[in-house]
Order: structure tokens, then C-alpha cells, then sequence
């Protein structure tokens, strides 16, 4: 093998040279492969993700609901199967919400479920009854945080709360998102409220009161390891639906013998108690007939005791007179025994006195007497002890005197001197003659004689004393004779006194004797009377009880009466209820059960039809950007080749084979498609996607995107990448290397000159100036190229004009939705179980308000459309009370007949995208599903233009004729000029109003809506900035092609003396007017693209406005010529550093 | 004072680590009217003359007169403009336009001309009247030369530059085109400056400058020159 480092060498340096164009070329492959592979896979992507985070979220495969609630048999029957891998009863119920009465499913969460785990956002799950994590939508976002405190209320008025949930306020403790959910902005049907849920919140299921399950949650095994969107999962799930219904209806057929069973036995005690409550009716009338019995027997034994009372009063009077009388006697008796006692007293006295008197006078006789007698006695006793003095001295002395004077002492002396110093006799003291006795001068003779006198005159005295006393003994004993007589006198006054005394006492006796007996007489009578009163006043309590027995016995009788009535109406009513009830239960059915699997959830297959859009998107798109790519590398690979041919020549020459020669292209094709290949691939699988999804993000609540690599995608565009540049440069290159190289060596002939066709219309060349010639001829020299770069231009405008065109197709949405259908700006949900006066208040707030201009009466109900090979739509019904004056609220137009409907005549109206979706046209029938599962079948009338959403708009006949029920109108439109001030103030007033659930304003829901179409223009941004990035590459490379080709000519001119932008201009006159010409085509292009792509991205539930916006061709156009104009600079500088001499001097 | 006069004029090229000197000091005059040859080999340096004489390129050293003005201190606008008005240029391969007939050839230059000459007038006096409106494919070498001259001509330059401007021609047709070159300065008192690297065409010449290894050997004047016909190939 000979080394051939030289051609290696040169393919380097070619590429090194040319740098330009390898990137041009690297780049468009780049772009076509990044743009298709990125397409390609988003779809898949976002499918991979949606169904990654189902599989960790655990999202069911099955899920059962019931119209009677899912007991322990349903359970049993799921809990056997084989294939089921997780089987769980959930508790959820549907409330109204916090102030503005959102409508929330109120789901129960436990710590042990499995299955549909919640993605919390913020936060954290409920661990407490009165903990709730809610919704993360902006919804709810918007409104509350974290630690707020919210209520829930009953959705409907007839029941209570209580009978499913224990709590009815909540704490915030989180934010969270669920699997089922996976939009932003809605959240199903209900039968509360406006039908719509706005909003999901969590709470423990502890919470619920419910005696069964609401909804059973199953998955499968089967199901672990398959995309839930392949066809054998979806087949599989479809195979299970179809198994478990019968199997569960089998069930529900045994529930209803148990509830009817159940009811009969309630009907039963319905029955007893009724009979009961007849039965107490009868007692009561029993017992007051009783109670007027007893009233009247009360009443005759009243009079009876009045009459014995009247007889003991008469005795009792009759007794006191005789007690009146024995007392009168009794005192007259007792005065008259008085006063003989006090005369005999008087008489007693008088004699008694006389005694006393008597007795005094004898009394004062004595004491008369005694007075000498006492002195008598006394000087008798004197005179006895004066002798008996003397005489004893008269001793004493003689013993003295025996007694010489001489021998007596002086003291003894003086001692007789001083106790006889007293003693005298006839005036002489004895002391002195004592004294005189010892001095000797007086004899004792003397002293004896002196004594002796004495003594016998003292004896004289003494007898003449006595004898008067003897006389005053003699008179007192006279007097004391005298004494003795009245003294017995006196003791007969005495004993006549006690006679008197006794006689007194006596009196007394039989005086006591005699009270005592009054007085029990009296006491007697006393209690007769007292017992006369008590009798008295016990007959006036009988008198008084029998009143009030009587005014009872009324009263009750009246009650009796009236609550008979009562009593027996309800006790008919209730006999009718059971009546009812146990029609009711011979037409009662087996429950119904709803078994929808994944693909039965709206909001999964939605995302699966935005993925599938996005596929559809990367078909044609990418496709056409694709083509482009690789028609402008194939003119850039043959342009390339085109300008080698001396060098292939030469090689040739030089002897090396064709396989040499070639190999140098294919290297320089082959390196930068894959290397464009690789660089697109990867940006094209991890930026794209991502972009996107971000976009889609703002509608749905999922996980990043899940990134994946696709065989398919990545061998696909390889395959046209390299087929684009390494077959062009096959065939190229064939063909060039069949001549010899001496023709290879000459310069190929310069495409010789022609006369152009316009040339032919002499008066227009002849106007024509010399450049315009100039360029027409050159225009038309190189047809392909201009073909090329027509083709080029036009594709990128066509992408760039689809693109705003499907912004202005989803923007404009809003505008015709809003701006020319829905002509009112907001719909009030009323509540008719309101009372009269509540609906009266409502009434005057908007017949006062002056801003609203006009008011309409609706019944709202949102339904289900439903046909196979279709995704189910919601469909809002409108029953307007008034027909004729809808369309002022409404524009019931055809979009392409512009024919007017009128809901009088035509009955049933309904939406273009309907329509289209169910393929009805006026006068076929459509079948839509009520939310209480009944069948609606109208008759299409018209079929109007409308966006979003799908409605139906029906006359209140044609309503009442098909539904049993009374149409009941549960909305009002309201049309007033819009402002946000108005529409705050409105939802004030409204928001006081109990008649009112909720309102919901057009311009909101124009806000939302405006939100989730900026996903859309996310793509759309990302097409244009990709087409005008293609469009970029294509008008650069062509024109560097162009200039690279024509270098010599632009080299003589300069060489002419053309300025530089004059050279520039010589050849971009050329450019300028292929891009004006690939602007036209591709408006053109555009345009089919445009319908192209609508079909294909449209949205179920969306119209796009398919008339294409003049602006978008503006736009395209002014891109296009901004681009061509960067190129245009781009080549300027080049041309600027042309060097025209190397030009001009090879020969060509 | 020459109408042409090149002084000490030095032109030096890059390629890589060499420097290839050119034009090595070269000074000559021209005067107007003259019919004048640059004769030397190849790679002696003549075309570079010539492009700098023409105001394709500018010189690293020396002046360039031109009628007084110094082309050499001429920005790349004034060259062009200098170019555009005052300079006519004739290619060994022609460089016509391929896309435009004889006659638009030569509009393309009368037109951005200021004293550009009747473009009728000049063709006749080429003798291309009949070819006026056939494209270049369908000219021969010489009447595509023809074409040329006529080209550069219609401006009405003050000088005519030819580089080899019979070089790809056979004999009688080159001769052709050096009567006629001989005639337009004559008749148009148009100078007229020849490169070739033919010595027969020297004695044809009112002056002869000799360029050899990037320097002016010899300059010769010729005070009584040939006509064409008196050359021998």
C-alpha cells in the first residue's frame, strides 16, 4: 500500500481553506438533524416522562366508582384476582372551598396508601384531622399560603357535612401535586357548584365519615414494566375493564337484594314506628277523656265538702254561743262568793281590831311598870356589891392588921394606897386613913367602927328596896290577867280568819277548777274552728286545682287537637314516603359502576395528544427544514466539486485512481455531515425537547423531562444527512470522473450568456437600466441556483410564516373567543335550592347595578360527548329562559356560511370544533352524556364558530321535552363594559349574595387561557428561531456559492472601477431579488404549510383560527430580508478583500 | 514633467517566512501619448508594475505619478475611483463579462465612466459594429480581445494597461490587436503601457523599459518606431 500522505495533506488543507463552507455545510446538517431529532423525540419524551412519573407516583391502572359507594364485597371480589398488584380504597367527596366557593375534590390520604402518591411541592402531607395540603396550581397558589386557615362547606344544601367529613376547618400545611391531575387549570366534572372542579385537596382519611369507600384504586402486575401509552397495556387495561364489569355488577346485584332487604326492614320499622306514633295518639286522647272524668267527680265531691263545711260551721257557731254563755254564768257565781268572803273578812277584822287595841293599852301598862322596876332592881344589885365590897375588905384588913405596920414594905404600902384610893366612907377615902393608919395617927378601931356603919346602913337601904319592889310585882300581875283574856279573844279573831281563809281558798279551787274546764271548752272550739278553716281553705285549693285541672285539661285538649292534625298528616305522609320508598325500591336498580382506566382520564390522554402533536409538528416540520438543509449541501458538495475539477484533472493525471480522487470528497462530505450529525443529534435530543417541555410546563404539573435516545430518529436523519452530501458528492463526482483529465484540466466552459425572455418584451427591457439587465440576464444564467435559492428562501419563510402563523392562529383565539363569540363578561352560578328572598336580594343588585347592560337566565350543565376513536369532550350546555335574546350574549354565526341561527327556530345549536370532532352537520343527531349519566340526543340546528370549548345551546322546550326534571335555571350572563374596577366591585356585591355560588369572569378565564396558549408560542418561538437560523445558513451559503463562483467577473468589474458597493450590489441585486421572490413562494408554501400544521397541532377542545394573519407574512418577509441583508454585509466584507489580480490571472 | 513617472518604486510579497521582493527600486517616466512596452521574463516583476500602475494595488516604497497625483498616497477609494476614470485595462484572458453581449461589455464600463465615450462609436473603431450584440462565447480570442480594448477604451482613459494582452492570441490576430493599440495612442493620444514578455513587439514602441529580476535593466527610446506590419514574428 503505497503511503498517500499527500492526498491526506490536501484534504486537510481543504478543509482548513474552505473553512466557510465546511461549516456551512456542517452547520445545515446540524440544524436539519438537531431540528428533526429534537422534534422527533420531544413527543416521545414527554411521553417517557408523563409515564416515568406515573410509574413512581404509583398512579392506578384501574379505578372504580359507584353510584352507591364501594363496600367489602366489591373489595373481596378485586382482592382475590391474581393479576391485581395493589388494590386500595380511597375516600374523596367534592366541596366547596375557602370564601370564593372553589369547587375541590376533598381527597382522603393515608400514610399506608400506595397508590397515586402525592408530589409535594411545598410543605408537607396532612398527619392531623384538621390538616389539608392543597392543590399546587395557581388556582390555589394564588390565594393561599402556608398556615392559612380555610372552611369547607357542602356543596349541597340538602345534606350536611358532618355526613362525610368530621372536620370542616382546615390548616394549610401544604402544597401538592397528584398523578391524576397532570393540568394546570382543570381538574374534571362534578355535580356541584358549576360543575367544574377547580381545585384538589388532601386530607387525612380519618377525616371521612363515609360508611364506604368512594373510589377503589387498583394496579396491575402487568402493567409494571410496559409505557402506559403502548397498545398492549392499553389493550390489556381495555381487556381487564371489560372482565371486572360484569363480575362487579354481579356483585352490585347481590348489594342491592342487601340494600333492598335493608330498606324493607327500615320500611318495616318505618311501618312500627308509625304504628307506634298512632297508637300514642290514641293513648293521649284516652288519657284527657280520663282527665275529664276525674275533673268532674273532682268537682261533685267539691260540693259535697262545701256542704259538710257548711254544717260544722253552724255546730261550731251553735257551741261557741253555749261557751259564751257558761262563761257569763261562771263570773257572775264567782263575784258573788266574793263579796260575802270580803264582808265576813270585815267584820273579823273590826273585832280584831278592838283586840289589839285592848292588848296595847296593857302593853303600855307594863312598860309602864318596868321602868322603876329595873331601877329598883338595879340599886338593890348596887347596894348588894357595895357590902360585899366592904365586907370582903373588911377581911382583907384584918389580915393586914394582924400584921405589925412596921413590918410592912413600903411598896406593900403604897400598893394598898393605890387600890383603896377609891373606896370611901362618909366622904373619908380609906386610903387616907390607911395612909393615917400607917403613919399611926388612925387606929384600926377606928377604921373597924367607920366599916361596921357602913355596912349596917347599907342593910337599911337594901330592905326598903324590897319592899317596893314587891308592889310593882303585884300591879304587873294584874295587868298580865288582863293580857291573858284579850289574848284569847284574839285567837278566836284568828280561827274565824282561817275559816274565812279556807272558804277562800275553796273559792279559788273550784274557780281554777271551772277555768280549766272553759278553757278546754274554748280550745275545743278553737280547733273546730281552725279545722272549719283549714277545711275551708283545702276546699278552696280543690276549688282552685280543679280550675286548673280544668283550664289543663282544655289546654291539652286544644294541643291534642291541633297536634292530631300535625300527627296525622305526618304519619300520612310518612306511610306515603314509605309507600314511595317501597315503589322506589322495587324500581331500584343494581349500582352502576364506573370503571375508567388511565386512558379514560381526559387530562392523560390531552398530554398524550400534545406529545402526539408534537410528534405530528416534528414530522412536517423538520421535514421540510430537512430538505432545505440538504438541497443547499448538496448544491454546496456540487459547487465544491464543480470548482475542483482541474485539481481532480491533475490528480488524474498524476496517475491516481478515481477511488483516490474521490475518497478527498467524500472525507471533506462525510466529516462535515457527521460532524454536524453528531452536534445536531445531541443538541438536537437535549435542548429541543427541553425547551419545549418547559413550555408545556406551564400546563402540566410533571417532572423535568425525562431525556432519551432514539435509534430510529438518530439512523433516519444520519441517513439523510449523508445521503444529502456524500450521494451528491457520488454522483457529482461520477460524472466528472468519467472524462479524461485533460478535459477534467480545461476550464469548464463559462455557462455562456443567453438572451433572457424578457428581452423579448422590448418596451419593458428597453425600460429596464443597464444593471437591471445585467442582473435579469444573470438572474436567469444560473437557473439552478436561483431555483435553489428560491426553494432555500421560500422554505425557511414558509417555516418562519407557519410559525406565526400558529401564534397568531392560537393568539388569536383569545381575540375571537372573547372579542366576537362570547359577547358577555361573566357567568354567575346560582344556587336554586336558594330561598325566594335570597333570589329577590340577588335580583335587585343586578337590576340596580347600571353598568350591566343586559342579563340572561341559563341553565348550565357540562356533558360529556363521548364516540370511539375520539377523545372524550366536556361540552357546556347553556338552556337559555329567554332564546331570542342569546344571541346578544352569544354570536351564533357559521364561520364560513356566516349564516345566523336563532335557538327559537333552530333548537339545538352547537360549536364548529364539535362538530368537526363527532362529524355532525345540522339535522344529524349527537348523543351527550348528562353527569348524572343519562343520555341527551339532539338534533343539530346549527353549528357555529367558536374556539374554546365546546358548547351546546339549547331551547328550554326542546330541554323540557327530552328531560323529565323541571328546568331549573342555575346561571346568569352578564354583559356590561368591561373594567377592572366594575368587575371587582361586582364580585363584591355578588360575593354577598347566598344566591350565588360562584362567578366566573370571561376576562379571567381570557387571562388563564392566554397563559396556557404561551406554551404553544414557546414552540412557535423555537421554529422561528430555527427557520430564520436555516434561512440564515441557506442565503449565506447560496450567495457564497454565488460569489465563489462568479469571482472573476466580480474581479473584472472592481478591476472596472466599481466602488465596493457597487460590486456588492452588482451581484446582490441578484439575491435580493430571489429572496423577494423566495418571500413570495414561500408565502405561498407558507400558507399550505400553515393548514398543514393546524390540522395536524389542533387541539380537541380548541379551534384555531385558521385564516393566516397578513402580519405573519410581514413578519416572515421582514426576517427574511433582515437575514439576507446580514448576508449581504457578511459578503461585503468579503468582496472587499477580493483579490482581483490573483482573480484575473488564471485562465478560466 | 512625464505623464507617468514611477519612482524608486518597491513592492514586497509575503508567503510565508519568505519575502519575495518584486519590484526592487524600479523608476521610469512615460510620457503622454507614448505607446510604451514593458519588456521582461516571466516573474521579473512586470505585472506587479502594472498592477500598481493601474491602482490594483499599492507599492511599499516610492512614488507613482500619474498626471501630477501621486496614485502611491491614494486610499482604496481613490484608487478605485482613480481606476474608474482614468485607467483602461486589458487582460491576457480578456475578462469579459460572459453573461453580457460585445456591446453591454463595454457599457459596463461606459457606464460608471464620467467621460465615457459613445460605446457605438468606439466599437466601430475596434471594427465590432456587426458583433455588437453576440455574447463572448460566440466571439473569437481576438474580436473577445477586440472587445476588451473597446471595454477599457469607452471610458476614455488616460492610460490603456495590457498584460500580454496578445499573449493567448495567434500572430495575426495579435497583431491585429497591436495596430489597434498602436492606433488608440495615437489617435486618442491615449498612453498606452504594454507588458510583454515578446521581444518582437520592442521596436513597435515609442519607449522600451526593460525589467529584469525586479529592477529596470535599461530603458530604451525609440525615436522612429514600426508600425506593426514591419514587425516579423
Amino acid at each position: 500500500m503505497q503511503k498517500k500522505t499527500a492526498l491526506y495533506k490536501m484534504i486537510w488543507r481543504e478543509i482548513t481553506s474552505s473553512k466557510a463552507r465546511f461549516f456551512s455545510i456542517l452547520f445545515l446538517i446540524l440544524l436539519g438533524v438537531g431540528f428533526f431529532a429534537g422534534l422527533q423525540a420531544t413527543g416521545p419524551n414527554m411521553l417517557k416522562t408523563a409515564d416515568d412519573y406515573f410509574d413512581q407516583q404509583n398512579l392506578y391502572d384501574l379505578h372504580i366508582q359507584s353510584n352507591y359507594g364501594l363496600d367489602e364485597e366489591e373489595y373481596a371480589l378485586l382482592d382475590d384476582k391474581e393479576e391485581i398488584e395493589a388494590l386500595e380504597g380511597h375516600y374523596s367527596s367534592d366541596v366547596l372551598f375557602g370564601e370564593d366557593r372553589l369547587v375541590i375534590k376533598l381527597i382522603g390520604y393515608d400514610e399506608e396508601n400506595q397508590l397515586n402518591q402525592f408530589r409535594v411541592d411545598e410543605g408537607r402531607l396532612p398527619e392531623r384531622p384538621n390538616e389539608i395540603a392543597l392543590d399546587y396550581s395557581d388556582v390555589i397558589t394564588s390565594q393561599y399560603e402556608l398556615g392559612d386557615e380555610v372552611m369547607i362547606y357542602s356543596g349541597n344544601k340538602d345534606s350536611n357535612l358532618s355526613d362525610t367529613v368530621s372536620e370542616s376547618t382546615y390548616t394549610v400545611v401544604g402544597f401538592v401535586t397528584s398523578p391524576r391531575f397532570i393540568t394546570n387549570d382543570s381538574r374534571g366534572q362534578t355535580t356541584i357548584g358549576r360543575g367544574q372542579l377547580d381545585a384538589f385537596g388532601v386530607v387525612q382519611a380519618d377525616v371521612f365519615t363515609l360508611d364506604v369507600y368512594t373510589d377503589l384504586f387498583v394496579t396491575f402486575k402487568a402493567s409494571a414494566n410496559q409505557s402506559m401509552y403502548s397498545d398492549t397495556y392499553i389493550d390489556q387495561m381495555k381487556d381487564y375493564k371489560d372482565t371486572y364489569e360484569p363480575a362487579l355488577e354481579d356483585v352490585g346485584t347481590g348489594r342491592l337484594d342487601q340494600i333492598k332487604a335493608d330498606a324493607e326492614e327500615e320500611v318495616e320499622e318505618g311501618r312500627t314506628e308509625i304504628e307506634e306514633a298512632k297508637q300514642e295518639l290514641s293513648d293521649a286522647e284516652q288519657e284527657l277523656t280520663e282527665a275529664k272524668t276525674e275533673l268532674e267527680t273532682g268537682k261533685e265531691e267539691l260540693e259535697l265538702a262545701e256542704a259538710d263545711l257548711e254544717e260544722a260551721f253552724l255546730e261550731l257557731d251553735r257551741e261557741e254561743q253555749n261557751y259564751r254563755e257558761g262563761v257569763d254564768t261562771f263570773e257572775q257565781e264567782m263575784i258573788k262568793a266574793k263579796k260575802q268572803l270580803r264582808d265576813q273578812e270585815e267584820t273579823l277584822e273590826e273585832s280584831e281590831q278592838q283586840v289589839q287595841d285592848g292588848l296595847s293599852e296593857i302593853e303600855a301598862g307594863l312598860n309602864q311598870l318596868n321602868e322603876p322596876f329595873v331601877d329598883l332592881v338595879t340599886q338593890e344589885t348596887a347596894l348588894l356589891d357595895q357590902r360585899d365590897q366592904i365586907r370582903q375588905l373588911n377581911q382583907q384588913l384584918t389580915a393586914l392588921f394582924q400584921t405589925p405596920t412596921d413590918q410592912l414594905t413600903d411598896g406593900m404600902k403604897q400598893d394598898w394606897i393605890d387600890e383603896t384610893a377609891e373606896v370611901t366612907f362618909n366622904e373619908t377615902s380609906l386610903s387616907s386613913l390607911l395612909q393615917g393608919y400607917f403613919n399611926g395617927t388612925v387606929t384600926q378601931e377606928e377604921i373597924k367602927t367607920v366599916i361596921a356603919s357602913t355596912d349596917a346602913s347599907l342593910t337599911s337601904g337594901i330592905s326598903e328596896l324590897r319592899t317596893n319592889i314587891n308592889e310593882i310585882n303585884t300591879q304587873r300581875a294584874e295587868l298580865e290577867t288582863q293580857q291573858q283574856e284579850l289574848e284569847g279573844s284574839l285567837q278566836e279573831i284568828e280561827a274565824g280568819k282561817e275559816a274565812l281563809e279556807d272558804a277562800r281558798t275553796d273559792l279559788n279551787n273550784q274557780r281554777t277548777e271551772t277555768e280549766q274546764e272553759l278553757a278546754d271548752g274554748r280550745r275545743q272550739l278553737d280547733e273546730g274552728w281552725a279545722e272549719y278553716d283549714q277545711g275551708l281553705s283545702e276546699l278552696e285549693e280543690a276549688r282552685v286545682d280543679l280550675a286548673q285541672g280544668q283550664a289543663d285539661y282544655e289546654e291539652g285538649l286544644q294541643t291534642f287537637n291541633e297536634e292530631r292534625q300535625d300527627a296525622e298528616r305526618d304519619i300520612e305522609e310518612a306511610e306515603q314516603e314509605l309507600d314511595d320508598a317501597l315503589e322506589e325500591l322495587d324500581t331500584l336498580e343494581a349500582p352502576t359502576y364506573y370503571l375508567t382506566v388511565r386512558h379514560d382520564n381526559g387530562q392523560l390522554v390531552e398530554f398524550e395528544d400534545n406529545a402526539e402533536r408534537m410528534s405530528d409538528l416534528a414530522t412536517i416540520f423538520p421535514v421540510v427544514f430537512f430538505l432545505i438543509a440538504a438541497l443547499v449541501t448538496l448544491t454546496t458538495v456540487t459547487r465544491m466539486i464543480e470548482e475542483q475539477r482541474i485539481e481532480m484533472g491533475t490528480l488524474k493525471a498524476l496517475g491516481y485512481t478515481d477511488r483516490d480522487i474521490q475518497k478527498k470528497y467524500y472525507l471533506y462530505a462525510l466529516s462535515a455531515t457527521l460532524f454536524g450529525a453528531i452536534l445536531g443529534l445531541a443538541l438536537g435530543y437535549t435542548l429541543l425537547p427541553k425547551v419545549i417541555f418547559n413550555a408545556y410546563q406551564i400546563l402540566y404539573n410533571l417532572p423535568p423531562l425525562a431525556l432519551d435516545f432514539y435509534w430510529s430518529f438518530t439512523l433516519i436523519s444520519l441517513a439523510v444527512a449523508l445521503f444529502s452530501s456524500l450521494v451528491t458528492a457520488w454522483y457529482v463526482l461520477r460524472k466528472d470522473l468519467k472524462t479524461t483529465p485533460a478535459i477534467l484540466m480545461r476550464p469548464k466552459a463559462p455557462k455562456v450568456g443567453k438572451r433572457i425572455l424578457v428581452e423579448r418584451i422590448t418596451p419593458l427591457w428597453r425600460r429596464m437600466n443597464f444593471m437591471q439587465k445585467v442582473t435579469a440576464r444573470n438572474l436567469f444564467r444560473y437557473k439552478q441556483r436561483m431555483l435553489m435559492t428560491v426553494i432555500g428562501i421560500s422554505g425557511c419563510a414558509a417555516l418562519i410564516i407557519t410559525g406565526f402563523g400558529l401564534k397568531g392562529a392560537v393568539e388569536g383565539i383569545v381575540d375571537l373567543q372573547f372579542g366576537r363569540v362570547m359577547n358577555y363578561e361573566a357567568v354567575v352560578a346560582l344556587d336554586s335550592a336558594a330561598s325566594s328572598t335570597e333570589k329577590e336580594v340577588y335580583r335587585d343588585i343586578i337590576a340596580d347595578n347600571e353598568t350591566i347592560e343586559a342579563s340572561l337566565m341559563v341553565y348550565q350543565e357540562t356533558l360529556d360527548a363521548n364516540k370511539s376513536g375520539v377523545t372524550p369532550q366536556d361540552v357546556t350546555m347553556f338552556v337559555p329562559e329567554n332564546p331570542a335574546e342569546l344571541d346578544q350574549f352569544v354570536q351564533l354565526k357559521n364561520r364560513t356560511s356566516a349564516e345566523t341561527f336563532d335557538l327559537e327556530k333552530d333548537g339545538a345549536i352547537i360549536t364548529e370544533k364539535l362538530a368537526t370532532l363527532f362529524e355532525v352537520e345540522k339535522g344529524d343527531d349527537l348523543t351527550l352524556t348528562t353527569a348524572d349519566d343519562d343520555a341527551l340526543t339532539v338534533t343539530v340546528g346549527g353549528v357555529v364558530e367558536n374556539y374554546a370549548g365546546h358548547y351546546l345551546y339549547l331551547s328550554p322546550d326542546i330541554y323540557e321535552s327530552m328531560q323529565s326534571t323541571v328546568l331549573e335555571y342555575n346561571a346568569e350572563l352578564l354583559k356590561y363594559p368591561y373594567s377592572e374596577d366594575f368587575e371587582a366591585e361586582l364580585s363584591d356585591a355578588l360575593s354577598d349574595s347566598d344566591y350565588v355560588i360562584t362567578t366566573s369572569y370571561n376576562q379571567s378565564m381570557l387571562n388563564l387561557f392566554e397563559d396556557s396558549m404561551e406554551s404553544l408560542n414557546i414552540v412557535v418561538v423555537v421554529l422561528i428561531v430555527s427557520a430564520a437560523g436555516l434561512a440564515f445558513i441557506v442565503l449565506y451559503n447560496l450567495t457564497n456559492i454565488n460569489v465563489s463562483e462568479r469571482i472573476r467577473e466580480l474581479s473584472t468589474i472592481k478591476v472596472l472601477g466599481f466602488y465596493d458597493n457597487e460590486v456588492t450590489m452588482y451581484i446582490y441585486r441578484e439575491n435580493i431579488i430571489l429572496t423577494l421572490m423566495g418571500i413570495v413562494a414561500g408565502g405561498l408554501f407558507g400558507r399550505l404549510l400553515h393548514i398543514f400544521v393546524l390540522d395536524t397541532a389542533s387541539m380537541d377542545n380548541m379551534m384555531f383560527n385558521p385564516s393566516l394573519s397578513w402580519t405573519s407574512y410581514l413578519y416572515a418577509a421582514i426576517l427574511t430580508m433582515v437575514f439576507s441583508t446580514m448576508v449581504m454585509l457578511m459578503m461585503h466584507r468579503k468582496l472587499k478583500h477580493v483579490d482581483m489580480i490573483e482573480a484575473l490571472k488564471s485562465n478560466e | 514633467m512625464s505623464y507617468v513617472r514611477v519612482v524608486d518604486e518597491f513592492k514586497r510579497y509575503t508567503m510565508g517566512e519568505n519575502t519575495i521582493v518584486a519590484n526592487n527600486g524600479i523608476s521610469f517616466d512615460v510620457e503622454q501619448g507614448q505607446f510604451a512596452v514593458i519588456l521582461g521574463p516571466s516573474g521579473a516583476g512586470k505585472s506587479t508594475v502594472l498592477n500598481i500602475l493601474g491602482g490594483m494595488d499599492s507599492p511599499d516604497e516610492g512614488h507613482i505619478y500619474v498626471e501630477n497625483n501621486d496614485i502611491s498616497q491614494y486610499s482604496k477609494k481613490q484608487l478605485t475611483t482613480y481606476r474608474r476614470d482614468d485607467v483602461g485595462f486589458v487582460f491576457q484572458f480578456y475578462n469579459l463579462v460572459p453573461n453580457l453581449t460585445a456591446r453591454e461589455n463595454i457599457e459596463l464600463a461606459s457606464q460608471i465612466s464620467p467621460d465615457a465615450l459613445d460605446v457605438d462609436e468606439v466599437m466601430e473603431s475596434v471594427g465590432l459594429t456587426d458583433r455588437r450584440d453576440n455574447f463572448p462565447a460566440q466571439l473569437s480570442g481576438g474580436e473577445q480581445q477586440r472587445v476588451a480594448i473597446a471595454r477599457a477604451l469607452a471610458k476614455n482613459p488616460k492610460l490603456l494597461l495590457c498584460d500580454e494582452p496578445t499573449g493567448a492570441l495567434d500572430i495575426e490576430t495579435g497583431k491585429q490587436i497591436l495596430r489597434l493599440l498602436q492606433k488608440t495612442a495615437r489617435d486618442f493620444n491615449t498612453t498606452v503601457i504594454v507588458i510583454t514578455h515578446n521581444g518582437q513587439i520592442a521596436p513597435m514602441a515609442d519607449r522600451v523599459i526593460y525589467i529584469h529580476d525586479a529592477k529596470v535593466k535599461e530603458i530604451v527610446e525609440n525615436p522612429r518606431p514600426r508600425s506593426v506590419d514591419e514587425i516579423e514574428w
